[in-house]
């Protein structure tokens, strides 16, 4: 959300709010409630809710505030045989209320509802805790891999929880990941240093057509573009790219109006990622989303078992869009997601070899931007 | 769960068959898809051991408790009056149980069966109790899209697909899909499954892949069916069942994975071109994914395989070999 702006505010989306009973004392839980003042609250036992299931729908209307006794701090799961990037995972979140048609989390979770997990700030201590006993380390933490990092920001409020913790911190860097222009308490929060704000982007007709409930391509580049002006280092995620008619169009479409809006020297990475799925996504996909174009390309079962397109398309997307976005700017960072050696080879010209090497290359990239 | 608790028949009597409601929607029905015959013949030579069990549904007719089959058997002996136990006073869940377990004893259901049962309880009993006790005596895993499929099954207006999928012509896993699709593309997909006999694998396949193509072309189902290449396979003469499968299902992955199928051909071909020495051979990676290729040796001794690695030494069009996407090097 730009400031000066109007856009609808997620109250506008939540219908009702689920409260565990042992988190309706919690000065966080309240703070949440009180933006969203008028909405019905009902509160509820975490054990006896339903899960989700194709039947229950994903509750991408209900909010649910609860108590997470799991891990906060978790590698990205990343997938064998492939090269990872060696993120990890801030889990504060699980579900979003942006509705991809491509969306992974359609089946990677069973409880439905968008969940902000309370007791994030006792595990967040720990966390630090370890990022401050490593100070040879680099950290390269998101929040935008099981959710979308500001789609609720406007509600939950998490970023101004978290930028002071994390902007203070020089072996470590929170990332921002999101389809959305909420970056109202971002550009208010005063915090740069060590942050990255960072947008998914597709081709104009994707983003249109399948990302739903996601701010225009226009709308983020706008945002994106502020973000910068404001000072905040940026990173791009084209991923999932997909396969459609004029594709290379489309893309070269992105690029343009990213070049129109945005300084590349100011960009951390652009990682590069072709759609990909668990099998069991394609019913859902084709339940939820029966228009959808995404699974219309050609996918074969990729070495982890995941759904991925066939070969020389992937080739020809990497090319192509390295090929682009190197004529905007000699060093954009760029980096594949989930891909093989020897893919790396043949489209970027080199290959970290292995998720290690990867991670070198990205902790570098962290050292050359934040200095 | 439901306790049986004894049921007090009085001993048999002779009743109309005429004043017996034996249609398979009958309340307690669990039967479907049966030949009376065998057992006709059983009741024949060696009469009726078991009464069948009735209740009175109150028209002074009867609903049949348990012995569908056997009163079907005994109309085709014609028999105008059968001995039966009439069961007064018992309430349905307990009727139904009664029917259910009686049948359990002695044979396995088919999934339409099964779908009669699970819709019927589920009148009398929640989920939950269907979920924890009921499925899995049916040997169903207790999973909502499981019951919903069955209660699906039960709703399946079309006899013809009922029948494919007790006799197991139709797999589970396809008529799942089937039962999703709209009435006369499933009765179509069914007919062609049934008419070529399709195992389960190849079933399957023939639907996801006639799925894919109907999103990606935006054509319908028997659209895709009737077009000339797969409509000249279905009706040729010339080849067998199991020849018009393969050629059915090669046909809609070139049209599904047009660039795959293409790869997949020029690999074979570039292979082919090779003078390679007997016993000596070279694959591929599945969808070539993996890097690289492989080259498997048979030799018996070393002097054979000296033999065969001088062959490929001198095999110039080696060099040729590469990923079927790329362009021929430039010499």
């Amino acid at each position: 959300m730009i400031p000066g702006k109007r856009y609808p505010m997620p109250d506008h989306f939540i219908k009702k709010i689920l409260l565990d009973e042992n988190t309706s004392g919690h000065p966080y839980a309240r703070a949440i409630l009180k933006r969203l003042a008028g909405t019905p609250v009902r509160k509820i036992h975490m054990d006896k809710e339903k899960r989700y299931s194709a039947e229950t729908g994903m509750g991408k209307d209900t909010l649910h505030l609860l108590n997470y006794q799991g891990d906060f701090l978790k590698p990205c799961p990343g997938t064998r045989n492939y090269i990872c990037c060696g993120y990890q995972i801030l889990n504060l979140a699980t579900n979003c209320p942006l509705n991809c048609s491509y969306c992974i989390l359609q089946a990677y979770f069973n409880r439905p509802n968008l969940n902000i997990f309370i007791n994030f700030n006792e595990k967040l201590i720990e966390i630090l805790k370890d990022i401050d006993s490593t100070p040879d380390r680099i950290f390269r933490i998101g929040t935008g891999e099981f959710t979308d990092s500001l789609a609720l920001d406007p509600v939950t409020g998490l970023s101004e929880y978290l930028l002071p913790l994390f902007s203070t911190r020089k072996n470590a860097v929170l990332e921002l990941k999101t389809k959305t222009d909420r970056v109202g308490k971002l550009l208010t929060s005063g915090y740069r240093d060590r942050i990255v704000v960072s947008w998914s982007l597709n081709s104009p007709y994707i983003c249109s057509r399948e990302e739903h409930g996601a701010a225009s391509l226009k709308q983020r580049l706008e945002a994106a573009r502020i973000c910068q002006e404001e000072g905040f280092v940026l990173a791009f995620h084209f991923d999932p790219i997909i396969h459609h008619d004029n594709w290379r169009e489309g893309y070269l479409r992105t690029i343009e109006l990213m070049d129109a809006r945005i300084k590349p020297e100011g960009i951390i990475w652009i990682s590069l990622g072709a759609f990909r799925f668990m099998p069991e996504l394609k019913s859902l996909i084709r339940k939820r989303h029966p228009d959808t174009c995404v699974l219309d390309g050609e996918f074969i079962v990729g070495l982890d078992g995941k759904m991925r397109y066939f070969k020389p398309i992937r080739l020809e997307f990497y090319s192509y869009m390295r090929e682009n976005l190197e004529k905007w700017h000699k060093n954009p960072g760029l980096y594949l997601c989930m891909e093989s050696d020897d893919i790396w080879s043949k489209t970027m010209g080199w290959s970290p070899g292995t998720s290690t090497g990867l991670s070198r290359f990205l902790d570098a990239r962290v050292r050359e931007i934040f200095q | 769960m439901t306790k049986m608790g004894s049921i007090a028949g009085d001993s048999p009597r002779k009743v109309d068959i005429r004043n017996i409601d034996d249609g398979p929607g009958g309340p307690y029905c669990m039967s479907f898809n049966f030949d009376p015959g065998p057992l006709a013949d059983a009741i024949r030579r060696a009469g009726l051991i078991n009464s069948p069990v009735l209740k009175e549904n109150g028209q002074d007719k009867f609903d049949v408790v348990a012995g569908y089959r056997r009163i079907h058997a005994m109309k085709l002996l014609g028999w105008n009056k059968i001995p039966c136990r009439i069961v007064s006073g018992l309430p349905p869940l307990k009727c139904l149980l009664l029917n259910l377990y009686d049948n359990l004893s002695v044979r396995t259901f088919n999934d339409v069966e099964k779908a009669m049962i699970l819709n019927r309880l589920l009148t009398w009993v929640s989920k939950e109790e269907l979920f924890k006790v009921y499925m899995p005596l049916l040997g169903l895993p207790s999973h909502e899209p499981v019951l919903k499929y069955y209660l699906r099954i039960e709703s399946e207006p079309d006899e013809d697909i009922r029948k494919a999928i007790a006799d197991g012509v139709v797999c589970t896993r396809a008529a799942r899909m089937l039962l999703e699709m709209d009435g006369h593309v499933k009765s179509r997909l069914c007919d062609l499954i049934q008419s070529l006999k399709f195992n389960t694998n190849y079933q399957i396949q023939l639907i996801e892949l006639l799925i894919d193509i109907s999103h990606k072309e935006k054509r319908s189902i028997p659209d895709i069916i009737d077009s000339p290449g797969l409509k000249d396979i279905i009706a040729s003469d010339r080849m067998n069942n199991p020849q018009k499968i393969n050629a059915i299902l090669g046909t809609l992955r070139s049209r599904r994975f047009p660039r795959l199928v293409q790869a997949e051909e020029r690999f074979k071909q570039m292979v082919c071109r090779l003078d390679l020495p007997e016993g000596v051979s070279i694959r591929r990676p599945p969808f070539f994914e993996a890097p690289g290729y492989r080259m498997e040796v048979f030799f018996e001794n070393g002097k054979e395989l000296e033999r065969k690695i001088e062959h490929l030494l001198h095999e110039k069009n080696l060099a040729t070999l590469r990923d079927p996407w790329e362009k021929i090097p430039h010499a």
